[in-house]
């Protein structure tokens, strides 16, 4: 029950029926006293003339009967008597009214007794004594005039209650305006996003907003801390110290996770650029101005991210810059920034003609190795070299397809729309275990089918982001997830891609779909990447508030890459996170990854989130993530039921 | 002569315990009559209070016929006749105070004497009637008494010094009698001040105003 309610019926009830109640007893004695007063004078007065009357008309018996019949019949009396003069005699003439039709309830009477005195006069035509007339009107007029006031006093109260209710609820609503947003907040910290709001200006609220205030900037600050922390160690283990760049070994793990993954980061660019003559350039500048050069090009290649936040760098040995750009169907685009970028480095320092700038690039599929792909890189590097101008060339893969991307595309827009068209869209399902052992949800991994082979989603996932036909894919996944919980009644969860958040068509139709589908909404989860839900938070709360509203969880998968944005953890308002297997490697030698995983771990306990490594491919990685407190563990070497 | 007045009643109280009512008792003493004569009116007004007192005190066990005549002396030699001298009609007090009174004044002290000796209120009967009075008519109010319902009353009267049988008053001719009786009709325990058929008949005031002074017995 709401407040409003709770106070009005707290107020408003009980004062409508005291007041009521007090009025009608005070008006009901009031108006029962006053009716018996004017009756009594009525009666008086009526007594007196009549007496007046019949002592100048001076009838006789029959003639007195007649006369006072006719006055009880035609006047609205109670009672006329004439009393004999003798004391103890019967009276000369006595009537009673048989009684009126009335409109009163009967209990009126016995609340409010009206006893109005009867009039009384002595009758004597002459000196002799004729009686005592005694006369009485009638005073169920009175009761149902009574009744009538009571109705009307009624109504007139419930009416004059009811304005003052609406009212006092407009004043009610405007004082307790600011309970909303205290309200809004408390919920929000329910579902961990903390929010701060602005404090509202009643003392009552502002302490309630000031505590929940305080207490998200506790969380933001620990975020924040853990972020920084983060990434002092990953300074001191994954980056290469002249440039702020990634090492080679790090870089090349970035990569591989790439090739491996199951999204549209499967598929995208490399780019390799080299700084020639550096020995020369030592010689020449000397060593600190080389340094502060190698300083430059790395501040300035790691501001591409500011613009290109997926896109990751790395300088794999002294004189080799690489780009690793995700998703970017031009390599050479990529290469050439990144050589644009360099060289306007080297022309602040007019070091261009001293050295030169060879480029090469590559596109990678899904299922591509690192190996094949350096090696075609290396080779196109030397050919740049030869150049004069330093052009960047594009690798060939020997193991890629030799066909043109543009027919590429459309083979691929034709396999999708009749995948989709057909339903031949699968989905493959990998346990989430918990370290219990207990199953905490199917991730459901898409596939489509074409031409009778099962293709996986590092295939076509880079070609749904490019020939924009996410829409469709996303309703799919999130439809198939359901599907295999009504088949199997086990927690399964559905990866959407990134233009799922910024979608608001699929927001939509998810919450009418999980409408339609609420016996089964309480069992799905919903993921997107951690590169999406850091870009669009504001869309990623929107699908927050519609899946909660359903009782559907949401988690953001393959985090560990964004660290400075660990602070927006704090009020995005997910129910797990997901950390990407590329850090579940090697956690017992690798000091880097181990950090960042118990960091994470450390950061949804906190929080009261479940923290799930991914990519957990054999039973040291197990334990060592486990050993850590992680909540939820997959990957190739997790089986359900656990063994 | 105070002191000789109050033994007189005490005496007057002892005989009575031995012989009548217990009620008449208490019914003649009006406590403070005196006092309220003295702080209201002159030292005449007191003269006649007393002589009234002595003449109830006297005639407390007298018979009826004695006590009319008694008080119908009493009032008609000590008051002065007035013609309609107020508007408002007045209380034994008041006329005593006065000294005079009109036809009104005269039949309510005479009432209020008559009820505090001991006489029935139901045997009384304030009259208003028609006089003739040397060809002229006019309105007049006597005090009648009757020995029975349905028996020919005795006229006192301030005109006629003399209380007479109705049918030897022919100059009389009655249009409307009443008494102290009708006023509490049907009320019970609500015969009180605030009673507004009391209040609002003049009757009623006055009768207000006596029980005031002192008189209850008859109103």
């Amino acid at each position: 029950m709401s407040l409003y309610r709770k106070l009005a019926l707290a107020f408003i009830g009980p004062m409508i029926i005291g007041i009521f109640i007090i009025s009608f007893v005070i008006m009901g004695e009031r108006s029962s006293q006053y009716l018996e007063e004017q009756l009594a004078i009525e009666n008086l007065n009526d007594a007196n003339a009549t007496a007046l009357h019949l002592n100048k008309l001076n009838l006789d018996g029959i003639e007195l009967e007649v006369y006072l019949s006719a006055m009880a019949n035609q006047g609205a009396y109670r009672k006329i008597r004439l009393i004999s003069p003798e004391p103890g005699a019967a009276p000369i003439f006595d009537w009673q009214s048989p009684g009126i039709t009335t409109y009163y309830p009967p209990v009126l009477k016995q609340w409010f007794p009206i006893e109005s005195s009867p009039g009384q006069a002595l009758l004597q035509p002459g000196w002799t004594q004729q009686g005592t007339l005694e006369i009485q009107r009638h005073d169920d007029v009175a009761y149902d005039e009574l009744w009538k006031t009571a109705q009307n006093m009624f109504w007139a109260l419930l009416i004059s209650v009811a304005l003052a209710g609406l009212i006092g609820s407009v004043l009610l609503q405007r004082i307790l305006a600011p309970l909303k947003g205290v309200v809004a907040q408390a919920r929000a910290i329910g579902e961990r996003r903390f929010t701060t709001t602005p404090e509202p200006s009643t003392n009552e609220f502002a302490e309630v907003t000031r505590a929940m205030n305080e207490l998200a900037r506790r969380v933001r600050d620990m975020l924040e801390k853990e972020s920084q922390r983060l990434s002092r160690q990953r300074e001191a283990t994954e980056i290469e110290p002249g440039t702020g760049l990634l090492l080679r070994g790090p870089f090349m793990g970035r990569l591989g996770a790439k090739l491996e993954s199951e999204d549209a980061d499967a598929s995208g660019s490399v780019a390799l650029i080299r700084l020639g003559n550096l020995a020369r350039l030592n010689q020449h500048f000397g060593r600190q101005t080389l340094d502060a050069v190698l300083t430059d090009i790395g501040s300035s290649i790691k501001n591409l991210s500011l613009s290109q936040p997926d896109w990751i760098a790395g300088r794999l040995n002294g004189s080799d810059f690489c780009l690793l750009a995700p998703r970017t169907a031009e390599p050479k685009h990529a290469a050439e920034t990144l050589q644009r970028v360099i060289r306007e480095v080297l022309v602040s320092y007019d070091m261009t003609e001293h050295t030169r700038l060879p480029g090469a690039c590559v596109s990678y599929t899904a299922g591509e190795t690192i190996g094949n792909l350096m090696t075609a890189l290396d080779g196109a590097l030397v050919v740049s070299d030869e150049q004069e101008e330093s052009e960047v060339i594009v690798a060939s893969l020997v193991s890629g397809s030799s066909m043109p991307i543009r027919e590429q595309a459309s083979q691929w827009r034709a396999h999708l729309l009749t995948a989709i068209e057909q339903k031949q869209l699968l989905t493959t399902t990998f346990p989430v275990v918990s370290p219990e052992g207990t199953l905490i949800h199917h991730e459901g991994m898409l596939r489509i089918r074409v031409d009778g082979q099962i293709r996986s989603a590092g295939e076509f996932m880079p070609w749904v982001h490019r020939l924009d036909l996410s829409k469709a894919i996303d309703q799919a996944a999130t439809q198939l997830a359901l599907s295999h919980i009504s088949d199997t009644g086990d927690n399964t969860c559905a990866n959407l891609t990134s233009s799922a958040l910024a979608d608001e068509q699929y927001r939509v139709w998810l919450t009418q779909f999980l409408k339609d589908n609420v016996n089964h909404a309480n069992k799905l989860s919903l993921e997107v990447g951690e590169a999406a839900a850091f870009a669009q938070p504001e869309n990623f709360k929107l699908l927050v508030a519609v899946a909660h509203s359903a009782g559907v969880k949401i988690g953001i998968e393959h985090m560990g890459y964004r660290i400075s944005d660990i602070g927006k953890l704090g009020d995005l308002g997910m129910d797990y996170i997901k950390v990407d297997s590329l850090f579940s490697r090697d956690l017992a030698s690798n000091p880097g990854n181990a950090a960042l995983m118990r960091t994470y771990i450390n950061i949804a306990q906190s929080l009261g989130l479940d923290c799930i490594a991914e990519g957990v491919s054999n039973a040291a990685e197990l334990e060592a993530v486990l050993d850590l407190g992680a909540s939820g563990v997959c990957g190739r070497g997790i089986e359900y039921p656990y063994s | 002569m105070q002191g000789n007045l109050t033994s007189t009643i005490a005496a007057v109280m002892a005989l009575s315990l031995l012989s009548s009512a217990p009620s008449n008792l208490w019914s003649m003493q009006i406590p403070n009559l005196e006092a309220q004569a003295k702080a209201r009116c002159g030292p005449l007004a007191v003269q006649t209070i007393l002589s009234w007192e002595a003449m109830i005190a006297k005639n407390a066990n007298a018979g009826v016929q004695t006590k009319l005549h008694a008080v119908n002396d009493f009032f008609n030699q000590n008051i002065d006749y007035q013609w309609e001298t107020e508007d408002d009609w007045a209380t034994p007090l008041e006329t005593f105070c006065r000294g005079a009174g009109d036809c009104e004044d005269y039949a309510i002290a005479k009432y209020a004497t008559l009820t505090l000796l001991g006489v029935p209120p139901s045997s009384l009967r304030l009259v208003y009637v028609k006089a003739k009075r040397g060809g002229l008519n006019q309105a007049h109010m006597v005090l009648a008494w009757y020995e029975t319902p349905s028996a020919v009353p005795q006229i006192i009267d301030n005109l006629d010094y003399m209380i007479k049988p109705a049918t030897e008053r022919g100059d009389l001719q009655p249009v409307f009698s009443f008494n102290g009786e009708q006023l509490w009709v049907g009320t019970g325990a609500k015969a009180t001040n605030q009673q507004p058929t009391a209040r609002l008949t003049r009757w009623g005031q006055v009768v207000e105003k006596i029980r005031r002074e002192g008189f209850t017995e008859g109103f």
